[in-house]
């Protein structure tokens, strides 16, 4: 009994001690090629798009140029990017090529591996690259240096989607004044109008939305945008550089050019709650699909999560230019595309451009940073550099993936006058614009936007006591995030 | 062994045994409790990030950061209504489930068991199941409510019934376990109290109120503190179910301390994140020490 | 009894009254408990019926209560997705190690507390206990940190550094519950309840104190071993938020996390995930049919005997 229980403990002991991660001093090798460990966020990978970037990796496994380059790459679909990076990076185990959601580079950039020798030793060409893309894997360090901590790979552009058949539905029999054209849905009163007569209502209970509002709280940005506005200070030698650009003083909100542009945008989505063109209940997404909503947002990649559904004829919009300017809950209807007394153009339509980076990993302890760490290094750089930059393997890239490059010469590639839903959307990526890059803006956008605009959805808060939190609670939490609290 | 005997005085070896035997323990409170709190302790006065990288020393800022902060006192207060809901809900429906089940129909047994399933799942089973039964458009609960002609309920997507609706989903599991706890006390209790009981003419409910209940009131406070305790560690249900919104009203202190240290939060907070847990801890303890008071008077 | 209908009709009416009474005071009884039944079990039948159904009936209206059309895909994708026998593996085998360490040196700890009474035996245990009321969650960073700096684990040198520790192992789950102070709490009233002449004899006989605990202590205290088992086993296959930090290739994960596969920020798969998510159960219902008098006994006891 007694040796059992020995041999039990030594089991257990044994088990605790070879089971561990292991050390990072040897590089494994598969067929003579180096294995590099590939990672992308699994909101990246979601089901659809993940087997097609799988396939991906297996196809480019196989070219000839990865034989020369000698890597194997092993792709893995991980959750909670980028914890999961930061806490491997701690430990020595981080991947060595990255998808790299491009918006969280400035909250990241201990654990991601500056490239600028390599882009300056190897001639990278970024004007090739559209340049929000490009720009935002650029993140400024403390003496004011650009540092570059990845290639971009993809363009993610978010559109409203637009059921046709409902609109022609709709359409039937009316007067041509009363009907809803698809094509000319430019701007915000547009949209709003069109929501409030898709919306079909049994009693007071809404059978079918005009427009998806439960995930506006997610497209905020988009239409501060649109609204010709911003809501972060980027600019470096601003004293205020990294804060909201909103004012506190209230009697200032309707002169300041930029805070007035936010709370318009709050305004914005005020009537558009309050319109109720929404019923909550039918989700978004699956309401879409299932044709209980006309109108809803979505990234690119929206019609391959909604493939299986019965809803098959859409188009993609890109967000209306803001027409609307408020003072309280009173709307006045202003031109949009012209500017303001200020010289600040009142609105245009784009949004927000989503995409993916390639970056490298890099081990947060210098003692992990070791001969074969920089070797695997090197080696996913060349990856990197024939993903991004040789046309023939970014072709083959981008129709694997059914993606749009963020290569910005290759967007007149015939593949793209193919696609309807691309076709649409790529003549206005000019307008798309990235998130502003300071340290802790997807903290501020998640928990402080998120939040306080769900409640302007809810009712519980007014388009003012909403702009002021967003100003308050976003202020301090940019500046803890940035050191400066 | 024999010659240590000789050796060394009885008390010595009883010692020397005793520490062999607590040796394990010992080391494992050691590295595993004690170094980790008093690093915590430490790092609550530095601003940095969870790789101890560019410490800065700043005394107490980060506790007067906590009683400043907004979304942690949101957290204190979504955490006590949640407790105010969830711990007498759950203490009275199992107390009511044992009083059921501690009869001598035919077939009790099989409700036991049934009552005891939701809590042999985990927490986080459990709620990918309610998340799904909870779907506004999709889910089960809604299409029973539509079924029997009564409006559809917003369940998780709406912060005035968000929290309510986590509640249900910890009470449906949680009970179980209390329940069968209650039972065996029920089952403790001394026949002849409740024949006495009955043959002075005493209704069911006054026995009940007036010789049950102070009988098993130990088990009853036992039952509370560790529900109380639990509850204000509310942490897997608020993952799987809501991520702490909408509009955060099912932000939970454990949940932010954890985005504070390895969530989305994750920045320069891990100092800040050992305060905020280090203010949940005092409120734990005041939460418990009242309810030990209130015992101890109780058994009086 | 028919001669008392005979004799006394007031006596018989009180009597069927009676009679009537408890059959609908039973039958009340038992549709309350019935409904309460259909409640606890309504949403394993859900989870059940949506694991088993075609894709294109979830997230569709009408919402029906039985398939139309019945599948497997939702499982074979879950076996296709993750490595569902691996991460089933590491479940049993964090919770068996935990189950292990936890009895055997939390008996071994709580004897010693309550039967050798060494010196200072009083304070260390007051010590111990009193860190039972901290929240887990104020040593989270700190704990990783620790199993991260572990000296000589997986390439770390004698000071800790340049390996990985323990990150992404098992053992960083097992570790720090390995020996629970709970578990030697809870052991500590049973021993404290045993009488200490039991091994005056075998004492004198000069048997060895080990042997005294294992041979004649340990078995008496069989009841409680059993109720902590089931406690440490509940813990350790439930347990979610440590693994979720700690662990990160698929192949050491464990079941608790594998839901994430099938629910993104962004995607909610719900055929994989209730498929999923009996499957995680299962093995626990299993457990729990097969041993349920030792389940509710054993959560009795840890209850009663506070």
């Amino acid at each position: 009994m007694r040796k059992l229980l020995i041999a039990v403990v030594a089991a257990v002991l044994m088990c605790s001690c070879t089971a561990c991660g292991g050390g990072t001093s040897k590089n494994t090798y598969e067929d003579g090629k180096l294995v590099l460990k590939v990672w992308a966020p699994d909101e990246y990978a979601g089901a659809q798009v993940k087997a097609k970037f799988q396939k991906w990796i297996d196809d480019l496994n196989a070219r000839p140029e990865m034989e020369t380059i000698g890597v194997k790459l092993k792709f893995q679909a991980v959750q909670q990017m980028p914890t999961t990076l930061n806490t491997s990076a701690m430990a020595g185990n981080q991947p060595d090529l990255i998808v790299w959601d491009r918006f969280a580079t400035p909250s990241n950039t201990q654990v991601l591996y500056p490239l600028n020798d390599l882009i300056a030793r190897d001639g990278i060409d970024s004007s090739a690259f559209m340049a929000e893309a490009y720009n935002e894997l650029t993140v400024y360090d403390k003496e004011g240096n650009a540092v570059q901590y990845g290639l971009p790979m993809n363009l993610d552009p978010w559109g409203i989607y637009i059921n046709t058949d409902i609109v022609n539905e709709y359409n039937q029999g009316k007067e041509a004044s009363e009907q809803i054209d698809v094509n000319d849905l430019g701007t915000w009163t547009k949209v709003l109008d069109a929501a409030k007569k898709l919306t079909v209502r049994k009693g007071s209970e809404i059978t079918r939305s005009g427009l998806n509002t439960t995930s506006a709280d997610g497209q905020f940005f988009s239409f501060v945008f649109t609204g010709a506005g911003e809501l972060i200070n980027t600019d470096r030698n601003s004293p205020t550089y990294g804060d909201t650009v909103l004012v506190s003083d209230v009697s200032q909100i309707q002169t300041d050019s930029k805070t007035k542009r936010v709370y318009d945008t709050l305004g914005f989505f005020q009537e558009l709650y309050d319109a109720k063109v929404c019923n909550t209940g039918h989700g978004g997404e699956d309401a879409f699909g299932n044709s209980l909503c006309a109108m809803t947002y979505g990234s690119i990649y929206f019609p391959q999560k909604i493939a299986n559904y019965p809803a098959k004829n859409y188009k993609m919009l890109p967000y209306p230019a803001r027409d609307r300017s408020y003072a309280g809950k009173t709307a006045t209807v202003i031109k949009p595309n012209e500017q303001d007394a200020n010289g600040m153009l009142n609105g245009q339509a784009g949004g927000m451009l989503g995409g993916y980076g390639l970056a490298i990993g890099q081990p947060k302890n210098k003692a992990h940073r070791n001969a074969a760490w920089e070797e695997r290094v090197a080696k996913a750089w060349e990856v990197i550099k024939l993903w991004t930059t040789d046309d023939e393997i970014n072709r083959l890239f981008f129709t694997a993936t059914e993606s749009i490059t963020a290569r910005a010469d290759l967007l007149s590639d015939e593949y793209y006058s193919q696609d309807g839903i691309m076709k649409d959307i790529i003549p206005y990526l000019d307008n798309y614009k990235m998130r502003p890059s300071v340290a802790g803006y997807e903290q501020f956008e998640a928990n402080i936007c998120r939040s306080e605009i769900q409640k302007l959805q809810e009712g519980s808060q007014n388009a003012l006591t909403t702009l002021a939190a967003i100003r308050d609670d976003g202020n301090t939490q940019l500046r803890q995030a940035q050191g400066r609290g | 062994m024999r010659s240590t005997r000789y050796l060394l005085s009885f008390k010595t070896r009883r010692n020397l045994i005793g520490y062999l035997f607590v040796l394990p323990a010992l080391i494992f409170f050691v590295v595993f409790v004690l170094l980790p709190l008093g690093l915590s302790v430490y790092l609550s006065f530095f601003r940095t990030d969870m790789f101890f990288s560019e410490m800065e020393f700043i005394k107490f800022a980060n506790y007067t950061r906590v009683f400043h902060d907004k979304l942690y006192w949101t957290s204190v207060r979504n955490i006590l209504v949640y407790t105010v809901m969830a711990v007498p809900l759950n203490v009275a429906f199992s107390l009511l489930l044992a009083a059921l089940v501690n009869s001598k129909l035919k077939g009790v047994k099989v409700f036991r068991v049934l009552y005891y399933l939701p809590s042999v799942t985990s927490a986080v089973a459990a709620s990918t199941v309610w998340l799904w039964l909870m779907n506004p458009g999709y889910g089960l609960l809604n299409t029973m409510l539509d079924a029997v002609g009564l409006p559809s309920a917003t369940w998780l997507s709406h912060s005035s019934s968000a929290l309510f609706s986590v509640t249900l989903v910890t009470v449906w599991q949680g009970v179980g376990a209390n329940m069968v706890i209650f039972l065996a006390a029920l089952q403790n209790m001394p026949a002849q109290v409740y024949e006495a009981a009955r043959i002075d003419g005493a209704n069911k409910f006054t026995i009940f109120f007036r010789m049950t209940l102070p009988l098993i009131a130990p088990t009853m406070f036992f039952i509370l503190t560790m529900t109380l305790i639990g509850a204000f560690q509310l942490y897997d249900q608020v993952y799987v179910l809501t991520s702490g919104g909408p509009a955060n009203s099912t932000m939970t202190p454990v949940y932010l301390i954890w985005q504070n240290s390895f969530g989305t939060n994750a920045g320069p907070q891990a100092g800040y994140a050992a305060a905020q847990s280090f203010v949940l801890f005092v409120m734990i303890m005041a939460v418990t020490i009242v309810v030990r008071r209130l015992d101890r008077d109780n058994t009086k | 009894m028919q001669q008392a209908i005979v004799y006394d009709g007031q006596a018989a009416r009180d009597r069927t009254r009676r009679i009537v009474k408890s059959v609908l005071g039973k039958t009340a009884l038992y549709l309350v408990m019935a409904l309460i039944a259909l409640s606890m079990v309504l949403p394993f039948y859900w989870s059940f019926v949506t694991s088993v159904r075609a894709e294109s009936e979830i997230l569709r209206l009408p919402v029906t209560l039985w398939p139309q059309t019945f599948t497997a895909a939702h499982y074979r994708y879950v076996f296709d997705t993750i490595p569902f026998m691996r991460m089933f593996l590491n479940s049993v085998a964090v919770t068996a190690i935990g189950m292990f360490t936890n009895l055997f040196f939390g008996s071994l700890a709580a004897y010693a507390f309550s039967k050798i009474r060494f010196s200072g035996h009083k304070v260390i245990f007051n010590i111990m206990l009193m860190s039972m009321m901290i929240p887990g969650v104020i040593t989270l960073i700190p704990t990783f940190f620790v199993l991260l700096r572990f000296p000589l684990a997986g390439g770390n040198n004698i000071l800790g550094q340049n390996g990985a520790g323990f990150y992404d192992s098992l053992a960083a789950v097992v570790l720090p519950g390995a020996i629970g102070v709970y578990g030697i709490f809870f052991m500590r009233q049973f021993f404290a309840s045993l009488p200490d002449d039991l091994a005056e004899s075998a004492r004198l006989d000069g048997a060895n104190e080990f042997l005294i605990f294992f041979r004649i202590y340990l078995p008496l205290v069989v009841p409680g071993l059993m109720t902590l088992g089931i406690f440490t086993f509940q813990s350790g296959w439930n347990n979610f938020m440590w693994p979720n930090i700690v662990l990160q290739s698929p192949d050491n994960q464990l079941l608790t996390m594998a839901f994430k596969f099938f629910k993104t920020p962004t995607e909610v798969n719900f055929g994989p995930l209730m498929a999923i998510s009996l499957m995680m159960a299962a093995p626990v219902l299993v457990l729990f049919v097969l041993m349920q008098k030792y389940f509710i006994q054993g959560v009795a006891l840890g209850g009663v005997k506070d």
